[in-house]
């Protein structure tokens, strides 16, 4: 047995026992981590509200690698990001992201590029005075890219045109866009055709470093575009995102 | 393991299935049940039987009941203009407990949990909507205090946007007797802003 101290981010929590709480956590050196809170549903209990849904917390545990639970012995928050408890799109949005990340991560993997991902969208989504939802896209993109199903939305796959001014097809199969000069069959491949505005969002969202991400504007029809073009292209290349049950929570579903 | 006896193998068994009893508790359980009087172990197996064939839900309220309407709701010394609302039923009894409550309660039968699919639709939503005509003047939500919690309530004075009942949260904060120095920051976040006026 060793101890352990990680910063994580918690994906779930069940409640065990009369009082307890199991917390699925993503940890920032072991992957995921299952660990149990004995006591944390006490009205008393120490851990007060640290150990809620999306945290970001320090926590030392008691490792038994050759155990599936281990056990919390102390906990701080690093953030409550408490407007995103406050608001329930921001709720939907997180609810969305942590789901998905409790499905891509295993336990001792070394994710940090995910986690680091992770955090900067959580604090983006709790901090952003318009357009939370921006977070939500940034993240699908970015968490794409990260795993290795990079999206190229500068030049097309086949001739490596610019193409500024079209409509354009995305193969989401290659991960990048197609011209309408190329031939079809190039297109047609699991693709989706994408409006001139959306093209424009795909490039800002995944040049944007943060700053600027939520101040990028777009119709309604737009929003629903990139983010159902996002989902298509993360569910055909990660099998794990299937069948997500916070999707149908959003505004965007 | 084998046991000599089937039926008191099945009795194990069942026992072990209920919530925080291992094999251990549930073996100490069973033969403690076989060295008991036949008629406290019937008067036992009757009250099991009981709760599946008399219990049913209020049909105004959803609390567990053996009448419809429940006595909550018919009892005529309780207030009408106000409702409870609370995730379960054992909630109900924690709040008749304290014996400070006179109005009339509504049982959600769950939480928002978009993570377990657990929608609007899953719970008693429409029905508490449904129960806000003329005579309701305050809405109480008495929902725990977590993400879940925070969703449901929220979902809740989202649709009550425009109806005109008061609506309201019990406080969340430093629970009684703890010290405040002690306490995280969300706790002491919302402590701060449930603070009531002297
Ligand atoms: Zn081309
Ligand atoms: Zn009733």
């Amino acid at each position: 047995m060793s101890i352990q101290r990680t910063e994580a981010i918690i994906l779930k929590t069940i409640p065990y026992g009369e009082t307890s709480k199991i917390l699925t956590t993503f940890t920032k050196n072991m992957g995921k981590v299952n660990l149990l809170a004995k006591g944390a549903r006490d009205v008393k209990s120490k851990y007060g509200g640290s150990l809620e849904l999306f945290n970001y917390i320090s926590v030392i545990y008691y490792d038994r690698t050759e155990r599936d639970l281990q056990y919390v012995s102390d906990v701080s928050v690093i953030d409550p990001f408490l407007q995103i408890h406050n608001d329930l799109d921001r709720t939907y949005e997180a609810l969305a992201i942590i789901e998905m990340c409790n499905r891509l991560i295993h336990g001792n993997e070394d994710n940090l590029h995910i986690f680091d991902l992770l955090v900067q969208t959580l604090q983006g989504i709790d901090r952003a005075e318009k357009r939370p939802v921006n977070g939500l896209l940034y993240f699908m993109l970015h968490v794409a890219t990260r795993l290795g199903f990079t999206m190229d939305f500068d030049s097309c796959k086949n001739c490596r045109d610019v193409m500024d001014h079209k409509e354009l097809n995305f193969s989401v199969e290659h991960g990048r866009v197609v011209c309408e000069s190329c031939p079809s069959h190039l297109r047609n491949v699991s693709g989706a055709l994408l409006s001139k505005e959306s093209l424009g969002i795909m490039r800002q969202i995944a040049r944007s470093h943060g700053n600027g991400l939520y101040n990028i504007a777009m119709s309604e029809k737009a929003c629903h575009e990139v983010y159902h073009l996002l989902l298509r292209h993360l569910q055909f290349h990660m099998e794990e995102l299937q069948n997500l049950n916070s999707l149908s929570f959003l505004k965007l579903a | 393991m084998q046991y000599t006896s089937e039926s008191l193998e099945r009795l194990i068994n069942e026992f072990s299935k209920l919530p925080s009893i291992g094999r251990k508790t549930a073996q100490r359980l069973a033969f403690h049940l076989l060295k008991q009087p036949k008629e406290d172990v019937l008067v036992l197996s009757k009250a099991l039987a009981d709760i599946k064939e008399k219990i049913g839900r209020c049909s105004v309220c959803f609390n567990v009941t053996e009448q419809d309407p429940c006595v909550l709701c018919t009892n005529p010394k309780r207030d009408r203009n106000t409702i409870c609302v609370v995730e379960e039923a054992n909630d109900v009894l924690a709040i008749e407990r304290i014996d400070q409550y006179r109005g009339q309660y509504h049982v959600l039968g769950g939480l928002l949990n978009p993570l377990d699919g657990i929608g609007p639709d899953d719970l008693k939503i429409k029905e508490l909507l449904l129960r806000l005509n003329g005579n309701v003047k305050e809405v109480i939500l008495a929902i725990n205090p977590n993400v879940s919690g925070d969703a449901t309530v929220m979902y809740i004075a989202e649709k009550m946007n425009g109806i005109p009942v008061k609506i309201s949260r019990i406080a969340r904060g430093i629970p009684i007797g703890s010290d405040l120095e002690f306490a995280d920051m969300t706790t002491l976040t919302r402590a701060m802003e449930g603070r009531v006026v002297l």
